[in-house]
């Protein structure tokens, strides 16, 4: 398995239902990756700013996206490949 | 039976398994199947937290080094632990567990015990019934696996859980105890490391089942009192009770140790980690609003043997300074060191709510007012962001790292 790390902003579109983010797809540079599923999500928190994590995948690569939820932003953390 | 212990209860352990790797399973599909292990940190020492199924097959165990497991499994994938996902799913697990029950008693991040003596006319099933439902929606709706034991009382419980993994079920009933107990081996019951089982295999206890038989006055002439306490274990006796999460008395002390990144025998770096330890330890206790009269040090040599001391302070405290103070007290009085150091570990027990007396000493009132300052900063800000000037050094040597501002690496708190 290969491990990229990345840490960049990106664009997400996402469902917001019942207090709950789940997110759809994202645009890093020009390519728009759909995701089909999120695995796992987790909190956490630096200082005052809560932040959640989403594992996500779109059947070929596992994808690991960070929310602001102080600042509504996206960050592309890691992508995990085969 | 035993005095004042109810006959009618019914106790659940719950065990993740190997919950740390099950996570890092679950959460990347690409690790599924395969052999992992997770590490704090695989750039520095690698000390095995946890080895997934796969990787135990190949003989790989919690606490090995990073290269003795890559010996037995070279193809093993390394992932490095993250708190934070650990943590959530164990809040995740609790939340399932209090709709079984109000009696939780989280002893671990992956491991709690319930008692549902009076959840029974609830769901109107059996103790068996709940663990069957309670393991069904952990798996439903966090996707993990667990092993659940079902006895009379918590020692029973844990050993039922441990007995069947991964994702076992195991029932002991007051009926079953004597067989159940019969041939287990002594070092599955709670409270025998490897030192009292040797102990106890030098003198012919190689079983629980032994150790039942055996008459008193023998054990406690072996093992004093604690052997007459492991007897009634031995026999399925154990009244402790299930102590919900919220409870006080729960909290018996709070610590904080540290496996160095190498073995140390610098004593401005050793001091380094006493006065970060020390500090979150402090941190710790004025979080929850807890003060503590002992504080203790164990330090751990590069040959794994150990060295332990508490001292008990007049006045009970929540400040990292005076913690500092002690410990490192403990530690000129281990000096010289024989050995290189491995492991700290620092702690406070003795605790006593914080009773927000008036200071009458204003440097007591000072510090008192200073630390609430920094903990708000922190708080804010992220760990560390303020602290002793002695924790520099620590930071030079990358025993602390500085903190990073949120919108550089928000990923992790410090």
């Amino acid at each position: 398995m290969q491990a990229l790390e990345v840490s960049e902003k990106i664009k997400v579109g996402a469902v917001f239902e019942n207090a709950k983010v789940t997110p759809k797809w994202f645009v890093r540079g020009t390519r728009k990756v759909v995701l089909q599923s999120v695995e796992f999500c987790w909190r956490s928190r630096t200082g005052e700013v809560p932040w959640m994590h989403f594992s996500a995948t779109d059947g070929a690569n596992v994808f690991e996206l960070r929310f602001n939820l102080k600042t509504t932003e996206w960050f592309l953390e890691k992508i995990l490949s085969a | 039976m035993v005095p004042g212990e109810n006959p009618e209860r019914v106790i659940l352990h719950v065990d993740m398994n190997a919950y740390f790797a099950s996570v890092e399973q679950k959460s990347n599909p690409l690790l599924r199947g395969k052999p992992l292990v997770v590490v704090a940190d695989s750039r520095r020492r690698g000390v095995i937290l946890t080895a997934s199924y796969e990787a135990r097959a190949f003989g790989i165990k919690t606490g090995m080094n990073l290269w003795e497991g890559k010996k037995l499994c070279p193809h093993v994938t390394v992932v490095d632990g993250n708190t934070d996902k650990y943590l959530h799913a164990s809040a995740q697990i609790l939340e399932i567990l209090e709709t079984f029950s109000h009696q939780v008693e989280m002893s671990s991040c992956d491991e709690a015990y319930l008692d549902v003596t009076a959840s029974q006319t609830l769901f109107g099933t059996d103790g068996a019934g709940i663990a069957q439902m309670l393991k069904d929606k952990i798996r439903r709706e966090i996707g993990l696996p667990c092993s659940v034991g079902v006895a009379p009382n918590k020692a029973l419980a844990k050993m039922g859980s441990d007995r069947k993994k991964p994702d076992g079920l195991t029932v002991v009933t007051r009926d079953t105890v004597a067989e159940f107990m019969k041939d287990a081996p002594i070092q599955d019951m709670c409270g025998i490391g490897h030192r009292m089982r040797d102990k106890m295999n030098a003198v012919g206890i190689y079983t629980c089942g032994d150790l039942a038989k055996a008459q008193r006055g023998w054990v406690e002439h072996h093992f004093g009192f604690w052997g007459y306490w492991l007897k009634r274990l031995a026999e399925g006796k154990d009244d402790t009770p299930v102590k919900r999460i919220n409870d006080p008395e729960t909290v018996k002390s709070i610590g904080h140790s540290t496996t160095f990144p190498s073995d140390s025998w610098d004593l401005p770096i050793l001091r380094s980690y006493l006065l970060l330890l020390s500090e979150k330890v402090a941190y710790r206790l004025r979080k929850m609003n807890l003060q503590g009269r002992t504080v203790s040090l164990y330090i751990r040599f590069n040959d794994f043997s150990g060295f332990g001391k508490q001292v008990a302070k007049k006045e009970p405290t929540d400040d990292g300074t005076e913690i500092y103070k002690v410990t490192e007290g403990i530690l000129k009085g281990a000096l010289p060191l024989m050995k290189s150091v491995r492991l700290f570990g620092v702690s406070v027990s003795n605790l006593v709510e914080n009773p927000w007396q008036e200071f009458l000493l204003a440097s007591l009132a000072k510090k008192k007012s200073a630390n609430e300052a920094v903990d708000t900063i922190n708080k804010k800000y992220g760990k560390f962001t303020v602290k002793p000037a002695g924790l520099l050094f620590a930071e030079k040597h990358g025993i602390l790292a500085p903190p990073i501002p949120p919108y550089m690496n928000p990923r992790k708190e410090l």
